[in-house]
C-alpha cells in the first residue's frame, strides 16, 4: 500500500498536521467554551421559557425575570457559542486553505480568553438589569466596542493568513470565509453606532429598523457565510468528490453578496419609516431562497449516492443536516416575511424566536457541530471517544430543532397571531392557545440542553486528550474497520 | 488544497531523492492518523446550472419582485406609512364596514385626493403667484360642481379670469382611473375648504351626469368659454342626504337598516 504514495502526499500530510497542531489550543478553546456557553444559553433558554408560560418559576428573583433570563439566552448564544465556534471554524479553515500554520495561536488564544471575559461580564450585567433590551445588542452598553475590538485581534490573523496563501487558487470556502470576516466589522460596527450612539438624537423608530437590520445582517452576512464555508469544505472533503457545480457555487455567493444587506427591515412593516425599506426587506427575505437553493443544491448534489459516508460520518452528516436547516430556514424566513404573514406573526409570540432558533441551530450550529466533528480529531490527534454521544446529540438537536423551531416558535406564533387578529373573541383565548406552544418550548429545551451537555464534556475530554489513540476514526454506525484510504 | 497536483511549496527539494518515503507516510500514519486519511479537496465540478434551479430561481424572483413592487415608489424617504390604512372594525363577530356621515367620508377621501392638486394651488389653495390661480375664492370653483369637476377631468388650456386676476397656463387631466366617488370627494372638498362654503353633498347619480357632459368634450382640454357654459348648470339628480351614511372606502351608501 504504502509503495503508491508520493512524496508529494507525505509533504501534504505533514504541512497539514503541523497546520493543526500550531491551532490546537485556541481551536480547541474556541469550541470547548462555544459549547459551555451553548449548554448554558440552553438552561437560560429553558427557564426562559418556563417563565412565559409559568411566571411563578422559581420565584419572585429578580435575576430570572422572563425579560432577564430571555436576553441572556439569546446574548449567550449569539456571543457566547455561535460567533466563537465561527470564530473557531474560520481561523483553523483560513489556515488549512491558505496552507499556513498560524504564528498567533498565542494571540489568538488570550484574545479569546478576553472574549469571553467580557462575554461573562456581559451576561451578568444582563441577569442584574443591565441589559439594553435592543435584540441581539442585550448585553450593557460598554460591551459592544470591547468586543469588536475582540474581534479585530482574532480575525485580522485569518486574513494575514489569506494574503499570504501558498498556491494561487482560491477555493470556494475562502470566498466566504473572506466575505464573513469584512461583513461583520460592517455590520457589527454600523448596528451597534447607529442604534446605541445615534438613536437618541436622531428618530428612534429608525433605530428599532436599524435593530432588526442589524439582527438578519448578522445572520445572512456573517454566521450564514461561515456555515457554508465549512459546508463546501465538509462535503467534498469526507466523500472524496469534487464540488458538484463550480458555476453554481459562484452564483450562490453573488446572490448572497447582493441581496443578504436589503433584508431586514421588514420586522418593523408598517411602522413610520420610509416603506420601501420595509418592502425591499421583506422581498431580499424572500429572494434569500435563491442563494440558499444554490449552496443547498451543489453540497447535497456533492453527497448524492454517498448516504453511506453521510450516515457513517458524523461531520458530513450534521453537516448535510445543517444544509437542509438552511433550505428550511430561507423558505420559513421567505414566508414570514411576507406582507400577508407578517399580519398574522408580526406581533405574535414566537414567530421571531422561532425562524432565529431554526436559523442558528437548525442551520449554523448544525453546520459548527459538523465543522467540529471534523476538526477536533486532527487538532487533538485523537479520536472521538464515544459515537453513541454523537448520535444521540445529531437526533436531539434535529428533533428539537423541528420541534422547537418549526412546531413550536413558528406555527405557534400563527395560532397566535390568528387568534389576536379574531378580535371578536377576549383577548385570553389567545393565550390559552399559545400555551401548549410555549410548553412545548421548556421541554424541547431540556432534551436539546441534556444532550449540549454530554457535547461539551465530550469536547472538554478531547481537548484533554484523553480520546482514543487509533487510526481508525469514531464513526456513528457499526461496521468492519477498513484500512485508510491512501 | 486545489485539485491540480503542482507541488505544495515548489521551493522546497522533493523528498524523493532524500526521503524513505515508505516510512515517512507511516510515521505521519502514526502520528497524525485523522491528517493522513484526509482526502483531497476538489472543487472542479464541471456541471452546469440545471433548468430546474433557474426556474425555482425564477418562481422567487418573481414573488420577491411582487413584493418589492408593492411598496410603491422605491427611495422615497417622504413616504413612511400607506395613506388611508383603514383597519376593519368589528362588531358582534361580524366585521362592520368603516363608515361616516356623507359630508365626513368627502372631507377625508377629498384631503387625501388633494395631495395631488397641492403642489400647484399650495396646501391652502391660494395659488402660486401669478402662474396657479387660486381656488379659495375662486368664482369658478364657487359656481356649480360641474365647472370644477370638468377641470379636473379634462384639463385646462388658455387664458382664465380667477378672482381679478388673469392666468394663462395649461392644467393637465389630473382624474384618470378615478372612480366617481373619487370625483365627487374632492369637489367637495375643494368647494368646502380654504374658506369656500358651498355645501352641496354631490350624488353619485350627478356625477354620473357631469361624465356625460364630460363625454362630450372627449380628451380634449377645457377652455374657460367651455367652463363658462356650465357655471349655472342645474342637476337632474337630487343631492345626498347629509345624513346618509358612506362606507368610508367604496363611498357607497350604506344601509343603515341592514
Amino acid at each position: 500500500m504504502a509503495s503508491d504514495i508520493t512524496s508529494q502526499q507525505v509533504e501534504d500530510k505533514v504541512l497539514r498536521a503541523s497546520i493543526d497542531r500550531s491551532l490546537r489550543h485556541p481551536v480547541m478553546f474556541f469550541f470547548t467554551s462555544g459549547a459551555a456557553w451553548l449548554a448554558l444559553s440552553l438552561i437560560l433558554g429553558m427557564v426562559a421559557s418556563a417563565k412565559s408560560h409559568s411566571p411563578g418559576f422559581l420565584g419572585d428573583c429578580g435575576i430570572f425575570n422572563y425579560g432577564r433570563v430571555f436576553s441572556a439566552h439569546m446574548a449567550t448564544f449569539i456571543y457566547g457559542w455561535a460567533a466563537q465556534a465561527a470564530f473557531g471554524t474560520i481561523i483553523w479553515l483560513m489556515a488549512r486553505l491558505s496552507r499556513q500554520e498560524s504564528k498567533k495561536s498565542g494571540v489568538i488564544l488570550s484574545i479569546g480568553h478576553a472574549w469571553n471575559f467580557v462575554i461573562s461580564l456581559g451576561s451578568i450585567g444582563i441577569l442584574l438589569g443591565g441589559g439594553t433590551g435592543k435584540p441581539w445588542m442585550y448585553f450593557p452598553d460598554w460591551v459592544w466596542p470591547l468586543l469588536i475590538v475582540c474581534y479585530f485581534a482574532i480575525g485580522i490573523w485569518s486574513v494575514i493568513a489569506f494574503r499570504v496563501r501558498r498556491g494561487g487558487h482560491v477555493y470556494i470556502s475562502q470566498w466566504y470565509l473572506m466575505a464573513a470576516l469584512f461583513w461583520f466589522p460592517w455590520v457589527f460596527l454600523s448596528g451597534n453606532v447607529f442604534v446605541n450612539s445615534f438613536a437618541d438624537a436622531g428618530n428612534g423608530v429608525m433605530a428599532a429598523g436599524i435593530n432588526a437590520w442589524f439582527r438578519s445582517a448578522m445572520f445572512f452576512l456573517f454566521f450564514t457565510p461561515v456555515a457554508i464555508a465549512s459546508a463546501y469544505y465538509i462535503a467534498p472533503k469526507v466523500t472524496g468528490r469534487p464540488v458538484y457545480s463550480y458555476k453554481l457555487a459562484l452564483l450562490g455567493f453573488w446572490a448572497l453578496a447582493i441581496i443578504g444587506p436589503w433584508a431586514g427591515m421588514q420586522k418593523v412593516m408598517g411602522a413610520p419609516i420610509p416603506v420601501f425599506l420595509q418592502y425591499a426587506g421583506a422581498a431580499a427575505s424572500i429572494l434569500f431562497i435563491i442563494p440558499a437553493i444554490c449552496v443547498g443544491v451543489n453540497v447535497l448534489r456533492t453527497t448524492t449516492g454517498k448516504s453511506e459516508t453521510v450516515a457513517h460520518s458524523p461531520s458530513l452528516r450534521f453537516t448535510v443536516a445543517g444544509i437542509i436547516g438552511l433550505i428550511a430556514t430561507a423558505v420559513v424566513g421567505g414566508i414570514l416575511s411576507h406582507p400577508d404573514a407578517l399580519k398574522y406573526t408580526q406581533f405574535a409570540f414566537g414567530g421571531t424566536y422561532g425562524y432565529e432558533i431554526l436559523a442558528l441551530y437548525g442551520f449554523f450550529s448544525m453546520c459548527m457541530f459538523g465543522a467540529i466533528y471534523f476538526i477536533v480529531p486532527r487538532v487533538t490527534n485523537r479520536e472521538w471517544i464515544a459515537g453513541g454521544l454523537i448520535r444521540s446529540h445529531f437526533w436531539m438537536s434535529l428533533y428539537g430543532v423541528v420541534f422547537i423551531g418549526l412546531f413550536c416558535g413558528i406555527l405557534g406564533a400563527f395560532m397566535h397571531g390568528y387568534s389576536l387578529e379574531a378580535l371578536d373573541v377576549p383577548g385570553e383565548a389567545s393565550e390559552d392557545r399559545l400555551l401548549a406552544y410555549t410548553v412545548g418550548i421548556t421541554v424541547g429545551w431540556i432534551f436539546v440542553a441534556l444532550a449540549n451537555v454530554f457535547f461539551c464534556f465530550h469536547l472538554l475530554m478531547m481537548w484533554l486528550r484523553l480520546g482514543r489513540r487509533s487510526s481508525h476514526p469514531t464513526l456513528l454506525e457499526h461496521h468492519e474497520p477498513t484500512l485508510p484510504p491512501a | 488544497m486545489s485539485s491540480d497536483q503542482t507541488p505544495v511549496d515548489p521551493t522546497k527539494p522533493d523528498l524523493e531523492e532524500s526521503t524513505n518515503v515508505a516510512k515517512a507516510h507511516e510515521e505521519v500514519t502514526r502520528n497524525a492518523a485523522a491528517v493522513s486519511r484526509e482526502q483531497q479537496l476538489r472543487e472542479n465540478g464541471l456541471e452546469p446550472v440545471s433548468t430546474w434551479i433557474m426556474i425555482a430561481g425564477f418562481i422567487v424572483a418573481v414573488i420577491g419582485g411582487g413584493v418589492l413592487f408593492s411598496s410603491d415608489s422605491f427611495f422615497n424617504y417622504e413616504q413612511s406609512v400607506k395613506p388611508n390604512y383603514v383597519r376593519a372594525q368589528f362588531d358582534d363577530g361580524k366585521a362592520a364596514i368603516p363608515m361616516a356621515l356623507a359630508a365626513d367620508a368627502y372631507m377625508k377621501k377629498g384631503a387625501a385626493l388633494y395631495k395631488n392638486c397641492a403642489s400647484c394651488h399650495g396646501p391652502g389653495g391660494a395659488g402660486n403667484g401669478a402662474v396657479f390661480p387660486p381656488l379659495a375664492g375662486s368664482e369658478w370653483v364657487e359656481g356649480s360642481g360641474v365647472v370644477p369637476a370638468l377641470t379636473i377631468i379634462h384639463g385646462l388650456n388658455g387664458q382664465i379670469k380667477v378672482a381679478g386676476a388673469t392666468y394663462n397656463g395649461a392644467m393637465p387631466a389630473m382624474a384618470d382611473g378615478w372612480s366617481d366617488f373619487d370625483v365627487a370627494a374632492l369637489i367637495y372638498y375643494i368647494q368646502n375648504s380654504f374658506g369656500n362654503k358651498v355645501g352641496q353633498i354631490y350624488s353619485l347619480d350627478q356625477i354620473a351626469e357631469i361624465r356625460a357632459i364630460s363625454k362630450e368634450f372627449g380628451k380634449k382640454p377645457m377652455t374657460a368659454s367651455d367652463l363658462e357654459k356650465y357655471l349655472a348648470h342645474k342637476f337632474e339628480a337630487a343631492d345626498l342626504p347629509s345624513e346618509t351614511m358612506l362606507n368610508l372606502k367604496t363611498g357607497e351608501v350604506v344601509d343603515a337598516n341592514n
